[in-house]
């Protein structure tokens, strides 16, 4: 069944388990400011390679997932991946016929739109957003699409 | 459709998450499901150090042995000064009908996890329920004050550090005694003053000690030395910046601070009440 074919391929399990696993990776300094959003960037990956398996559901759980593991508000990460990914969907079938820098540029709009459920949401949450720092991770994430995807792409699709 | 209700499932956590406790035990029981992640994640950073320990030269050993040889001694010297000086202390103190100073115990600690939030200024250590570690303990590197525990499970804990922007703890100038309170803005290297009026005599360079005031850290624990002082005339009070003491950043052995103040706090809340969010009840 092609169904089931994200699901079974290890490509798809790693990419999950590594993509959790970086975004705990201890970073220093100023670099920490920049942490992209590993999670993110391999969800949005599947969602576009398989949209008729993965969906919103899929997504709002991965940002679920994430909420638990980093210990943040319940929900924050979750209500983030679910609506970006809602808006990937608006424009999903799109994206196959546009240039790479067109794709980034929709990438980029996902990852802000995402940052900003992220940052709003910790306002509810009661801590501050007031800094342009908030915003860096939006531009090490668009930054580091390109190498993600391809690679993902030539891991599930040798062929 | 799908969307409207995940998204209302998601509200309706964050909801219940943020003005509610109801969650918070879950929570805590869910965390426990990060530390593989912290543990594998920091394995490249203790692979380093290790294979760094182990590919030391014999001569490199013996030169680190005999410094550190030099420095127990310097310490032993000062320590027996400190008995003589505590001593004297503690009788001058009962001359003024003062209670006893209180001597504290000290457990080492390793850090395990760092938070990804750079806004939340969270740390995970190796010290859990089994080696008596409690909420609200204070924790401490060789150089001052870190921060305190919020959060206990069997075998780690949570430390939020005095550079969270949710933490301040009292604290005092050494040179003159004057008190104020120490509170994180979200910035690993530097801690600000509250509510200090333009008369206080404070300047830079002083040094702030924990006050013991509101029973949470012990008193007399280095936090930081005053970098800048900035009278603004409009203003009712200054900004005093100061620079934490400690290697909030770097430091991963600390030590948990034992104090008798615990069972102090047992007595005056019986009720076993403790504060939701650790850092916030040091607050004015």
């Amino acid at each position: 069944m092609i169904g089931h074919r994200p699901f079974s391929s290890p490509v798809f399990i790693i990419s999950l388990v590594l993509a959790y696993l970086l975004y705990f990776y201890p970073l220093r300094g100023e670099l920490l400011y920049w942490r992209p959003m590993p999670v993110f960037l391999v969800v949005f990956f599947w969602l576009l390679v398989e949209p008729h398996v993965l969906g919103v559901g899929f997504a709002w759980l991965a940002g679920l997932v994430l909420d638990i593991f980093a210990g943040a508000p319940l929900g924050q990460n979750a209500m983030a991946m679910g609506i970006s990914a809602y808006l990937l969907q608006i424009a999903g079938p799109r994206m196959k016929n546009y240039s790479v820098w067109h794709q980034l540029v929709v990438v980029a709009v996902l990852a802000m739109f995402y940052q900003l459920v992220v940052i709003v949401t910790g306002l509810v949450a009661g801590k501050s957003a007031d800094a342009w720092f908030m915003l860096y991770p939006v531009v090490s994430t668009v930054l580091l699409w390109p190498f993600v995807a391809i690679a993902l792409w030539k891991l599930y699709k040798p062929e | 459709m799908k969307l409207i209700v995940l998204v209302a499932i998601a509200l309706i956590l964050l909801a219940v998450d943020a003005f509610t406790p109801w969650l918070d035990p879950v929570k805590s029981r869910l965390s426990l499901a990060s530390l593989p992640l912290h543990w594998v994640t920091s394995l490249p950073g203790r692979v380093g150090e290790w294979t760094e320990r182990s590919l030391m030269s014999r001569v490199e050993l013996e030169k680190e042995n005999a410094f550190l040889n030099r420095e127990i001694l310097v310490y032993k010297g000062q320590l027996q000064r400190m008995a003589a000086i505590s001593a004297e202390n503690t009788r001058l103190r009962s001359l003024l009908n003062a209670t006893e100073m209180l001597s504290d115990k000290v457990l080492v600690a390793e850090l395990i996890g760092v938070s990804p939030d750079p806004l939340s200024h969270t740390i995970i250590i190796n010290r859990g329920r089994v080696d008596g570690a409690y909420l609200g303990q204070p924790v401490m590197d060789e150089k001052g004050l870190m921060g305190q525990i919020i959060e206990v499970q069997l075998s780690s804990s949570k430390v939020l550090l005095l550079t969270d922007d949710a933490h301040a703890l009292p604290v005092q100038v050494i040179r003159n005694g004057v008190r104020a309170i120490a509170e994180g803005i979200g910035d690993f290297r530097r801690l600000n003053l509250r509510y200090v009026s333009p008369t206080v005599d404070i300047k830079e360079g002083d040094v702030l000690v924990s006050s013991g005031i509101g029973g949470r850290f012990p008193a007399g624990y280095p936090v930081g030395t005053v970098l800048d002082v900035h009278r603004d005339p409009g203003q009712p009070f200054m900004t005093v910046e100061v620079e934490p003491s400690a290697n909030i950043e770097r430091s991963r052995h600390l030590l948990l601070v034992f104090s008798e103040i615990k069972d102090f706090q047992a007595e005056s809340a019986p009720s076993g009440e403790e504060p939701p969010h650790g850092g916030t009840d040091d607050r004015p």
